[in-house]
């Protein structure tokens, strides 16, 4: 990457880089000496624009240093290696005389945005440079794209290439070539994420225009995208984005304002180029017909351009499409090489001659610059495009990074598992065996394994910051349409979540930051009026809990209001009107399909789906949604999810000869109750008195037809939670708590209800893990089975409403009981 | 699944149902289960292991034993002999699991595993017509080995067929059942 991309090297940076390089350059090494070049020059710049006194002996020494190198790349010099033997001896001179500078004079230089350009341009990547043919005047950047023979370059002559009053701009039809999949897949991986961040970026921009290294981030990843879009052919997305590009750099060179309407402009850009990479995604997943479809860009590269050509100075013209960078006269006006004047006649020139002609031809014949530089100037360009391709090929330099298919990390980690498990019975075995030399040595590999093990987990495991983020962008758009200010907060970005755990966790994030918005925050004037500030916050915390995340989404909003819940409840049909629920049942109520507390139905929420698909898919995480609220103060969903859905805490329990795994995330205790506290009705319907808590009593071994009824004052009894209430499972030990990987039972089983999954237990056997909302629905069926149509049926339907007002959780004497004790009677023994 | 049994002893029938008109030989599997012999198309089978530790699983079918762990897989285990209505046997150290690749892998129990055959398609006779009753899907063919008859599996329809999971009715049927 470039550092003109990013912020302003100080010239202490530039110097380092100088002294780097000068021991190793080789006559013959020209993208190294144009390297150097550039840095020279920069320096040159940094301290003739800034001028003080004690820059002057640097400046000295850059200028002499730039005379030998522009003589040594040009072959002016007669003895090349002596004048490399002067290079590196300006280099010396040049330290020390950055050295005697006072300290802190070093660190108030810094190039200019001028200077960027030229240190640009000719900072290129040194294999890319040399792959480049060697081209006499030829005005086009050089082709660096061996692979691609389907379309050729959409290179641009002179007389062709547009200025502002071009004819608009003309969609082709896509058509990719098969050997550049790989790198197309590559793409919109990275294009994906480099849309995130210009988002980040943009959002922070608009918080703070001033931000100028914020400009720069914006403007990176619209460059580089451009950079690989060239590259691959994908003349839209390449357009778009270079037409973006210009339009911040504009904005970066100070040379037009941040307007809110230039965001707005920003935005919309991104939308239309994840769009595209959408649909160029889709089309790479699953090909249909010969052509990707693309969505319409020419409206916005008009749009773009118009903006562009109005603040353009007049010798500026937009560079064409797959023309990396800057035009070759721009080019060689930075390098010094010639005039604004003289490039503009040139231009003028070329339009009034035959078409065809180059501008550098023209240039070299005028003797308004060298053949030498013309070529240096192209190759520079080349260049530019050469290093975007080789970032499209590798990635961002310097990250240290590769990417894995998913696929391939879970069978790793689904590996590591089995290699845990065998790991668990060689140790069992080893321990009985009284060898110590063994014993010693299978430690180590215990030891090792887990290690392992770790490791397998954390590759798995990334930031939720760029989720976050995404939330960003959503709070800005929905606070704006619903006509709210809203800031979002965020902390707990580097919580790292499994990444599976992340991609299912988007949607119901969405929904919820959304309701917090458009439901939770009310109006600017209404907040005013309940004595608020005008701005409403919306937080969103993620933390590690034991071996839990907690995403947490609070708003200082209006709060949930229990009554107006309550009553929208009985208008569904959802609850009784006479029901007597805690404010936590009525809570709950928003998870019910349908439910909607909006009064009206707005673009952005309020129709009633959402919140039950929040509840779902967070369950099928194997986690939970807490919610707090306050009437006029706020309210806070917390969501509770497992780390990895890889791997979970199991408390492993014993029934009879089998084995289950209780999830510990879902269990609140574990006890012996005495008999004192468990209410017995007619032996059947048990009931545990824990602590004021009437818990339902589940006999295990007997819906699952292993065990004949276990007395609980004898056994254990898990208290797990179960969709916000408590049930009790009797069991006749408790084995131990145990990591296990889970293991899915095949879509054969997919309807099992109360089993969630297995996984392998330390003995090779399988242990099927326990599902507390389905067991507990299958308990009720048990209780009152279903082959008993009719009353008995509709009975036991009534009394186990959604809302999860059970009967169990009433007292004893209460209907509900009753009810099911009369119905236990009617089976037969 | 009584339809196997009564197979065996039933007329054979000339016209086979349409899609087993066309059995093409090869390697077959043989086992036994209670007196009689069965075949699989080797391509169908993974490995034989011994009956392992088997997890019960909860409310499934009756034949459903369970699941195992093969290597790491947790792949469900069918007894043939329940499935095929036949009494039930104590296992001993001639019974095996075959484990078949059916789109998923499974388990199947059988009494012993015999011996890979040969079969010509020519020695293939079509499955006797017993109507539309559900076994008669189960058959590939009546495959000739010397002297004996084996009876060919489409062992794909055999474990694909039915519903591992008791449905809710059943549920609670047994479950009362066993109160």
């Amino acid at each position: 990457m470039s550092h003109a991309e990013g912020n302003p090297e100080p010239l202490a940076a530039l110097v380092e880089k100088l002294s780097a390089a000068a021991p190793k350059v080789e006559v013959d090494d020209l993208a190294v000496l144009a390297k150097m070049h550039g840095w020279t020059e920069a320096v040159c710049h940094v301290t003739h624009a800034t001028g003080p006194a004690h820059c002057v002996p640097v400046w000295e020494a850059a200028r002499l240093l730039t005379q030998q190198l522009e003589s040594l790349i040009l072959g002016d010099a007669e003895d090349a290696s002596t004048m490399l033997t002067l290079v590196i001896e300006g280099v010396k001179a040049l330290n020390q005389a950055v050295a005697a500078m006072p300290p802190d004079s070093q660190m108030e230089i810094v190039p200019s945005a001028a200077v960027d350009a030229q240190t640009d341009v000719s900072e290129a990547d040194e294999s890319a440079s040399a792959a480049i043919a060697t081209v006499g005047t030829e005005q086009e950047p050089a082709v660096v794209d061996p692979v691609s023979t389907e379309r050729s370059e959409p290179t641009v002559t002179p007389a062709e290439a547009p200025t502002p009053d071009e004819p608009p701009y003309v969609s082709e039809p896509l058509v990719l070539n098969k050997k550049e999949e790989e790198f197309l897949k590559a793409f919109v991986e990275e294009a994906r994420e480099h849309i995130e961040s210009i988002e980040a970026a943009l959002l922070e921009v608009e918080r703070d225009a001033q931000n100028e290294a914020r400009i720069d981030d914006l403007f990176r990843p619209f460059h580089t995208i451009k950079g690989m879009a060239g590259f691959l052919n994908l003349r839209d997305v390449n357009c778009l984005t270079h037409e973006a590009e210009t339009l911040l750099d504009q904005c970066r060179k100070g040379k037009r304002k941040v307007s809110a309407g230039l965001i707005d402009t920003t935005f919309d850009v991104v939308d239309i180029l994840r769009a595209q990479i959408d649909s160029l995604a889709a089309y790479l997943a699953e090909p249909v017909g010969d052509t990707v479809p693309q969505p319409p860009v020419s409206g916005m590269i008009g749009k773009l351009r118009q903006i562009n050509a109005f603040r353009m100075e007049p010798q500026g013209r937009i560079p064409a499409p797959g023309e990396a960078g800057q035009s070759l006269g721009d080019t060689l006006v930075a390098q010094g090489a010639t005039s604004r004047e003289a490039i503009d006649a040139a231009l003028a020139a070329q339009e009034t001659t035959a078409a065809g002609r180059k501008v550098g031809e023209i240039l070299i014949e005028s003797g308004a610059a060298t053949a030498r530089q013309v070529d240096q100037a192209l190759r520079s360009q080349g260049a530019d495009a050469a290093e975007a391709a080789a970032a499209a090929r590798s990635g961002p330099v310097g990250d240290q990074s590769v990417r894995i298919e998913t696929a391939k990390l879970d069978a790793l980690v689904d590996m590591v598992g089995e290699l845990v498990i065998a790991q668990t019975q060689v140790s069992a075995h080893a321990v009985t065996n009284d060898d110590p030399k063994l014993t010693k040595n299978v430690s180590q590999v215990t030891k090792i394994v887990r290690d392992v093990q770790e490791v397998a987990m954390a590759m798995r495991m990334v930031p939720i910051g760029p989720t976050f983020q995404k939330m960003a962008r959503l709070v800005r758009d929905v606070s704006r349409k619903a006509g709210k200010q809203v800031n979002l907060a965020i902390s707990g970005e580097d919580t790292e979540l499994d990444k599976n755990v992340i991609q299912q966790i988007g949607d119901p994030l969405v929904h919820m930051v959304r309701n917090a918005v458009d439901h939770g925050i009310e109006t600017p004037e209404a907040r005013l009026a309940a004595g608020k500030p005008e701005i409403g916050v919306v937080h969103l915390a993620a933390s590690h809990q034991g071996g839990n995340i907690a995403i947490e989404i609070s708003d200082d909003g209006k709060g949930l209001d229990p009554a107006v819940l309550f009553r929208k409840g009985v208008e569904k049909g959802l609850v009784e009107a006479n029901a007597d629920l805690s404010d936590q049942e009525i809570f709950s109520l928003i998870f019910a399909p349908g439910f909607s507390t909006a009064a009206k139905v707005t673009d952005i929420s309020g129709r009633g789906v959402g919140m039950d698909v929040v509840k779902r898919n967070i369950e099928q995480l194997r986690g939970r949604v807490d919610i707090r609220s306050e009437k006029g103060k706020g309210s806070s969903f917390t969501i509770c999810l497992p780390l990895t859905l890889a791997i979970i805490d199991g408390m492993v329990v014993r029934v009879g000869t089998e084995r289950f795994i209780i999830q510990t995330i879902t269990i609140e205790q574990s006890l012996r109750p005495v008999a004192k506290n468990i209410t017995t009705v007619q032996h059947r319907g048990e009931v545990l008195n824990n602590r004021g808590r009437l818990i339902p009593l589940i006999q295990l071994g007997q819906l699952f037809g292993l065990t004949d009824r276990i007395d609980p004052c004898s056994a254990m009894v898990v208290i797990a939670h179960c969709e916000g209430r408590l049930i009790g499972l009797v069991v006749e030990q408790l084995i131990g708590q145990q990591q296990v990987v889970i293991k899915t039972l095949g879509e054969r089983f997919e309807r099992l209800r109360g089993i969630s999954g297995a996984a392998i237990l330390g003995d090779g056997r399988v242990g099927l893990i326990l599902e507390m909302g389905g067991l507990y629905a299958a308990y009720n069926d048990f209780r009152v089975p279903r082959r008993r149509s009719g009353v008995a049926a509709e009975t036991s339907d009534r009394d186990v409403p959604a809302l999860g007002h059970t009967d169990a959780s009433a007292a004893p004497t209460s209907p509900g009981v009753m009810q099911a004790t009369r119905e236990m009677e009617l089976i037969p023994a | 699944m009584e339809a196997i049994v009564e197979a065996k002893s039933g007329p054979l029938a000339p016209a086979p149902p349409d899609h087993v008109r066309s059995v093409p030989g090869g390697k077959f599997l043989t086992f036994s289960l209670d007196r009689e012999e069965f075949g699989v198309q080797i391509l169908k089978v993974v490995e034989i292991i011994g009956v392992l530790d088997i997890t019960i699983v909860p409310h499934t079918q009756e034949f459903v034993r369970g699941v195992i762990n093969l290597r790491g897989k947790v792949i469900p285990v069918i007894d043939l002999r329940a499935k095929f209505g036949m009494p039930a046997m104590a296992y001993n150290d001639q019974t095996c699991i075959i484990v078949v690749d059916v789109g998923t892998l499974m388990g199947i129990i059988v009494d012993t595993v015999q011996e890979v055959h040969d079969i010509d398609g020519e020695d293939i006779e079509p499955p006797p017509s017993l109507g539309q009753t559900a076994g008669a899907g189960f058959l590939l063919g009546m495959g000739k080995v010397k002297d004996d008859v084996k009876i060919l599996l489409d062992i794909d329809r055999v474990l694909n067929g039915d519903e591992l999971v008791e449905l809710p009715e059943q549920v609670s049927r047994s479950e009362a059942a066993r109160a």
